[in-house]
Protein backbone atom coordinates (compact mmCIF):
# COMPACT_ATOMS: atom_id res chain seq x y z
CA UNK A 1 0.00 0.00 0.00
CA UNK A 2 2.90 2.41 0.69
CA UNK A 3 4.69 1.36 -2.56
CA UNK A 4 1.41 2.37 -4.51
CA UNK A 5 0.84 5.36 -2.50
CA UNK A 6 4.39 6.71 -3.06
CA UNK A 7 4.23 5.90 -6.71
CA UNK A 8 1.24 8.17 -7.31
CA UNK A 9 2.90 10.65 -5.66
CA UNK A 10 5.32 10.49 -8.10
CA UNK A 11 2.87 10.31 -11.21
CA UNK A 12 1.55 13.63 -9.83
CA UNK A 13 4.44 15.31 -9.54
CA UNK A 14 5.55 14.36 -12.99
CA UNK A 15 1.98 15.41 -14.69
CA UNK A 16 2.54 19.44 -12.75
CA UNK A 17 5.67 19.33 -14.82
CA UNK A 18 4.48 20.40 -18.25
CA UNK A 19 6.42 22.32 -21.01
CA UNK A 20 4.45 25.56 -21.54
CA UNK A 21 4.60 26.80 -25.24
CA UNK A 22 5.95 29.78 -25.66
CA UNK A 23 4.13 32.89 -26.11
CA UNK A 24 5.94 34.46 -28.82
CA UNK A 25 6.86 32.94 -32.57
CA UNK A 26 9.31 34.24 -35.47
CA UNK A 27 9.34 34.50 -38.92
CA UNK A 28 12.22 35.20 -41.06
CA UNK A 29 11.86 37.33 -43.91
CA UNK A 30 13.76 37.03 -47.09
CA UNK A 31 14.06 39.45 -49.43
CA UNK A 32 16.07 40.65 -52.87
CA UNK A 33 16.66 44.28 -54.40
CA UNK A 34 17.89 44.06 -57.49
CA UNK A 35 20.20 46.52 -59.48
CA UNK A 36 18.21 48.38 -61.69
CA UNK A 37 18.34 51.40 -64.19
CA UNK A 38 15.75 52.24 -66.56
CA UNK A 39 16.36 55.86 -69.23
CA UNK A 40 13.39 56.75 -71.67
CA UNK A 41 13.40 59.51 -73.87
CA UNK A 42 10.32 61.29 -74.13
CA UNK A 43 10.47 61.64 -77.86
CA UNK A 44 10.85 58.88 -79.75
CA UNK A 45 11.92 61.26 -82.97
CA UNK A 46 12.26 64.53 -84.01
CA UNK A 47 12.66 66.63 -86.85
CA UNK A 48 15.79 68.86 -87.88
CA UNK A 49 15.82 70.74 -90.55
CA UNK A 50 17.93 73.50 -91.96
CA UNK A 51 16.02 75.89 -94.59
CA UNK A 52 18.40 78.16 -95.23
CA UNK A 53 22.36 78.53 -95.51
CA UNK A 54 24.76 81.87 -95.36
CA UNK A 55 26.82 82.10 -97.97
CA UNK A 56 30.83 81.13 -96.27
CA UNK A 57 28.88 80.17 -93.42
CA UNK A 58 26.66 77.31 -92.40
CA UNK A 59 22.69 76.66 -91.12
CA UNK A 60 21.73 75.84 -88.11
CA UNK A 61 18.51 73.96 -86.61
CA UNK A 62 17.31 72.85 -83.21
CA UNK A 63 15.22 70.64 -81.05
CA UNK A 64 14.76 70.06 -77.50
CA UNK A 65 13.57 66.76 -75.63
CA UNK A 66 13.49 65.24 -72.47
CA UNK A 67 14.77 61.70 -70.88
CA UNK A 68 13.59 60.17 -67.22
CA UNK A 69 15.86 57.91 -65.37
CA UNK A 70 15.30 55.83 -62.87
CA UNK A 71 18.49 54.17 -61.16
CA UNK A 72 19.58 52.65 -58.16
CA UNK A 73 23.08 52.10 -58.23
CA UNK A 74 26.11 54.18 -57.83
CA UNK A 75 28.64 55.72 -59.50
CA UNK A 76 27.31 55.43 -63.03
CA UNK A 77 27.50 57.78 -66.28
CA UNK A 78 25.42 57.96 -69.24
CA UNK A 79 26.57 58.38 -72.73
CA UNK A 80 25.12 58.91 -76.22
CA UNK A 81 26.20 57.44 -79.73
CA UNK A 82 24.69 57.48 -83.07
CA UNK A 83 24.13 54.63 -85.17
CA UNK A 84 26.72 55.86 -87.93
CA UNK A 85 28.90 58.68 -88.70
CA UNK A 86 26.82 61.69 -90.09
CA UNK A 87 27.56 63.08 -93.52
CA UNK A 88 30.20 65.12 -94.91
CA UNK A 89 29.73 69.10 -93.99
CA UNK A 90 27.29 68.14 -91.34
CA UNK A 91 27.36 67.74 -87.46
CA UNK A 92 25.07 66.96 -85.05
CA UNK A 93 25.78 68.09 -81.35
CA UNK A 94 23.68 67.46 -77.86
CA UNK A 95 23.61 69.38 -74.87
CA UNK A 96 22.36 67.19 -72.11
CA UNK A 97 21.26 68.15 -68.49
CA UNK A 98 22.15 65.64 -65.68
CA UNK A 99 20.50 64.32 -63.67
CA UNK A 100 20.21 65.74 -59.28
CA UNK A 101 23.53 65.53 -58.02
CA UNK A 102 25.07 64.07 -61.37
CA UNK A 103 27.61 66.05 -63.87
CA UNK A 104 26.63 67.58 -66.86
CA UNK A 105 29.33 67.36 -69.79
CA UNK A 106 28.26 70.01 -71.18
CA UNK A 107 27.94 70.39 -75.39
CA UNK A 108 29.44 67.48 -77.16
CA UNK A 109 29.72 66.32 -80.39
CA UNK A 110 27.99 63.11 -81.72
CA UNK A 111 29.41 60.46 -83.83
CA UNK A 112 29.21 56.70 -84.12
CA UNK A 113 31.85 56.94 -80.82
CA UNK A 114 30.19 56.92 -77.43
CA UNK A 115 30.92 59.88 -75.59
CA UNK A 116 29.66 60.67 -72.05
CA UNK A 117 26.91 63.15 -71.46
CA UNK A 118 26.46 62.92 -67.67
CA UNK A 119 28.73 61.16 -65.21
CA UNK A 120 28.29 60.70 -61.28
CA UNK A 121 25.05 59.38 -61.61
CA UNK A 122 23.88 57.62 -58.14
CA UNK A 123 20.75 56.62 -57.05
CA UNK A 124 17.83 58.90 -58.62
CA UNK A 125 14.49 58.64 -60.13
CA UNK A 126 13.72 61.83 -62.28
CA UNK A 127 11.67 63.01 -65.27
CA UNK A 128 11.88 66.01 -67.67
CA UNK A 129 15.81 66.19 -67.52
CA UNK A 130 16.74 68.14 -70.83
CA UNK A 131 17.95 67.16 -74.30
CA UNK A 132 19.06 70.13 -76.56
CA UNK A 133 20.08 69.14 -80.48
CA UNK A 134 21.97 71.29 -82.68
CA UNK A 135 22.27 70.27 -86.60
CA UNK A 136 25.04 72.24 -88.35
CA UNK A 137 25.43 71.67 -91.96
CA UNK A 138 27.67 73.96 -94.60
CA UNK A 139 26.69 74.13 -98.41
CA UNK A 140 28.63 71.61 -99.15
CA UNK A 141 26.29 69.07 -97.32
CA UNK A 142 24.36 67.24 -99.37
CA UNK A 143 20.48 68.29 -99.69
CA UNK A 144 19.22 64.69 -99.13
CA UNK A 145 17.09 63.86 -96.04
CA UNK A 146 18.67 61.19 -93.89
CA UNK A 147 18.13 59.28 -90.07
CA UNK A 148 20.27 58.86 -87.75
CA UNK A 149 19.39 57.11 -84.28
CA UNK A 150 20.98 58.27 -80.91
CA UNK A 151 21.39 55.57 -78.32
CA UNK A 152 21.50 56.41 -74.85
CA UNK A 153 23.61 54.46 -72.21
CA UNK A 154 23.79 54.18 -68.26
CA UNK A 155 26.57 52.08 -67.60
CA UNK A 156 29.51 52.61 -64.47
CA UNK A 157 32.16 54.81 -64.48
CA UNK B 1 -15.33 1.52 12.54
CA UNK B 2 -12.13 0.94 10.40
CA UNK B 3 -9.88 3.66 10.29
CA UNK B 4 -7.24 3.27 8.14
CA UNK B 5 -3.43 3.25 9.42
CA UNK B 6 -2.01 6.70 10.38
CA UNK B 7 1.10 6.44 7.65
CA UNK B 8 -1.73 5.97 5.23
CA UNK B 9 -3.66 9.03 6.04
CA UNK B 10 -0.88 11.35 6.29
CA UNK B 11 -0.43 10.04 2.41
CA UNK B 12 -3.87 10.67 1.48
CA UNK B 13 -3.22 14.29 2.55
CA UNK B 14 -0.04 14.73 1.19
CA UNK B 15 -1.35 13.56 -2.32
CA UNK B 16 -4.33 15.72 -2.09
CA UNK B 17 -2.72 18.66 -0.86
CA UNK B 18 0.15 18.45 -3.66
CA UNK B 19 -2.69 18.28 -6.22
CA UNK B 20 -4.33 21.30 -4.88
CA UNK B 21 -0.81 22.97 -4.99
CA UNK B 22 -0.09 22.43 -8.43
CA UNK B 23 -3.53 22.86 -9.66
CA UNK B 24 -3.30 26.57 -8.18
CA UNK B 25 -0.06 26.98 -9.49
CA UNK B 26 -0.61 26.21 -13.41
CA UNK B 27 -0.02 29.71 -15.20
CA UNK B 28 -2.66 30.27 -18.02
CA UNK B 29 -1.04 28.60 -21.28
CA UNK B 30 -0.24 30.47 -24.61
CA UNK B 31 1.38 29.13 -27.63
CA UNK B 32 2.24 30.39 -31.17
CA UNK B 33 3.19 28.76 -34.21
CA UNK B 34 3.48 28.99 -37.89
CA UNK B 35 3.89 26.79 -40.58
CA UNK B 36 6.18 29.52 -42.51
CA UNK B 37 9.52 30.03 -40.43
CA UNK B 38 10.90 31.91 -43.64
CA UNK B 39 9.19 34.00 -46.07
CA UNK B 40 10.83 34.84 -49.64
CA UNK B 41 10.02 38.32 -51.09
CA UNK B 42 10.77 38.76 -54.32
CA UNK B 43 9.79 40.81 -57.31
CA UNK B 44 11.48 41.76 -61.09
CA UNK B 45 12.68 45.42 -62.02
CA UNK B 46 10.56 47.47 -61.74
CA UNK B 47 9.48 50.66 -64.62
CA UNK B 48 9.14 52.73 -61.25
CA UNK B 49 10.44 53.92 -58.94
CA UNK B 50 9.01 52.04 -56.19
CA UNK B 51 8.75 48.47 -55.72
CA UNK B 52 5.86 46.82 -53.65
CA UNK B 53 5.82 43.08 -52.74
CA UNK B 54 3.10 41.70 -50.53
CA UNK B 55 2.61 37.97 -49.41
CA UNK B 56 0.39 36.25 -46.84
CA UNK B 57 1.08 34.09 -43.85
CA UNK B 58 -0.52 32.20 -41.37
CA UNK B 59 -0.18 31.47 -37.29
CA UNK B 60 -2.23 29.19 -35.13
CA UNK B 61 -2.44 30.36 -31.65
CA UNK B 62 -3.76 28.95 -28.29
CA UNK B 63 -4.57 30.43 -24.71
CA UNK B 64 -6.41 29.51 -21.84
CA UNK B 65 -6.67 33.16 -21.06
CA UNK B 66 -8.11 36.08 -22.82
CA UNK B 67 -8.39 38.77 -24.24
CA UNK B 68 -5.10 39.10 -25.92
CA UNK B 69 -3.22 41.26 -27.82
CA UNK B 70 -0.43 40.96 -30.85
CA UNK B 71 2.03 42.65 -31.09
CA UNK B 72 5.65 42.13 -33.34
CA UNK B 73 8.78 43.83 -33.79
CA UNK B 74 12.04 43.46 -36.14
CA UNK B 75 15.38 41.93 -35.13
CA UNK B 76 16.73 44.99 -36.90
CA UNK B 77 16.52 48.09 -38.90
CA UNK B 78 15.52 47.66 -42.29
CA UNK B 79 17.86 49.12 -45.25
CA UNK B 80 17.66 52.46 -46.41
CA UNK B 81 14.11 53.68 -48.30
CA UNK B 82 12.55 50.28 -47.09
CA UNK B 83 9.05 49.56 -45.47
CA UNK B 84 7.74 46.88 -44.39
CA UNK B 85 4.34 46.41 -42.80
CA UNK B 86 2.03 43.87 -41.93
CA UNK B 87 -1.80 43.82 -41.19
CA UNK B 88 -3.95 40.69 -39.40
CA UNK B 89 -6.68 39.94 -42.11
CA UNK B 90 -8.59 37.56 -39.96
CA UNK B 91 -8.58 35.86 -36.01
CA UNK B 92 -8.48 38.87 -34.10
CA UNK B 93 -9.63 42.75 -34.33
CA UNK B 94 -6.98 44.03 -36.66
CA UNK B 95 -5.47 47.25 -35.71
CA UNK B 96 -4.82 47.81 -39.19
CA UNK B 97 -1.76 48.07 -41.40
CA UNK B 98 0.98 48.55 -39.13
CA UNK B 99 4.53 49.56 -40.11
CA UNK B 100 7.51 46.89 -38.39
CA UNK B 101 10.62 48.17 -36.65
CA UNK B 102 12.35 47.69 -34.03
CA UNK B 103 10.02 48.65 -31.59
CA UNK B 104 6.85 46.24 -30.48
CA UNK B 105 4.05 47.87 -32.43
CA UNK B 106 0.68 45.88 -31.68
CA UNK B 107 -1.35 44.20 -34.64
CA UNK B 108 -4.51 43.43 -33.47
CA UNK B 109 -6.95 42.81 -29.74
CA UNK B 110 -9.32 40.78 -28.24
CA UNK B 111 -7.89 37.82 -29.00
CA UNK B 112 -10.03 34.96 -27.27
CA UNK B 113 -8.67 32.50 -25.30
CA UNK B 114 -9.02 28.70 -27.38
CA UNK B 115 -7.05 26.14 -28.23
CA UNK B 116 -7.12 26.66 -31.91
CA UNK B 117 -6.73 29.90 -33.40
CA UNK B 118 -5.82 31.14 -36.25
CA UNK B 119 -4.41 34.04 -37.69
CA UNK B 120 -3.90 35.55 -41.14
CA UNK B 121 -1.18 38.14 -41.84
CA UNK B 122 -0.03 40.05 -44.87
CA UNK B 123 3.21 41.65 -45.09
CA UNK B 124 3.31 44.63 -47.52
CA UNK B 125 7.25 45.50 -48.32
CA UNK B 126 7.86 48.70 -49.99
CA UNK B 127 11.50 49.92 -51.15
CA UNK B 128 12.57 52.71 -53.51
CA UNK B 129 15.46 53.58 -55.37
CA UNK B 130 17.19 54.28 -51.89
CA UNK B 131 17.42 50.56 -51.09
CA UNK B 132 20.94 49.39 -51.71
CA UNK B 133 20.63 46.18 -54.30
CA UNK B 134 21.10 43.17 -52.49
CA UNK B 135 19.59 39.80 -50.64
CA UNK B 136 18.46 40.77 -46.82
CA UNK B 137 16.79 39.11 -44.03
CA UNK B 138 15.21 40.24 -41.16
CA UNK B 139 13.72 38.32 -38.27
CA UNK B 140 9.68 38.82 -37.25
CA UNK B 141 8.89 38.20 -33.32
CA UNK B 142 5.02 37.82 -32.88
CA UNK B 143 4.17 37.95 -29.35
CA UNK B 144 0.70 37.50 -27.41
CA UNK B 145 0.11 39.80 -24.65
CA UNK B 146 -2.65 40.66 -22.02
CA UNK B 147 -4.84 42.72 -22.90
Amino acid sequence: MKNIISKALVVLALGGVSAFAADNASQQLNFQVQPFVNITLADASLNLIISSIPLGGQGEATASSSYALVNNKLDQKITASLDSAMPTATTLSLTAGAPAGATAAGAVTLSATAVDVASNVDRVNESGISLAYTFNATEAAATDPFVRTVTYTVLAM
Amino acid sequence: MLRPPLPLTLALVAVVAATAVWAHATPARTGMSSDDLQLTLSSGPPSSGQIIVETETRFTFSTTSGPKQLAAQLDEDLPPGTRLEVQVLSGAMSAGRRVLTRRSTSLAFHLPATEAGELRLRYRLVYDIHTPPGHYARNVTFTLLDQ
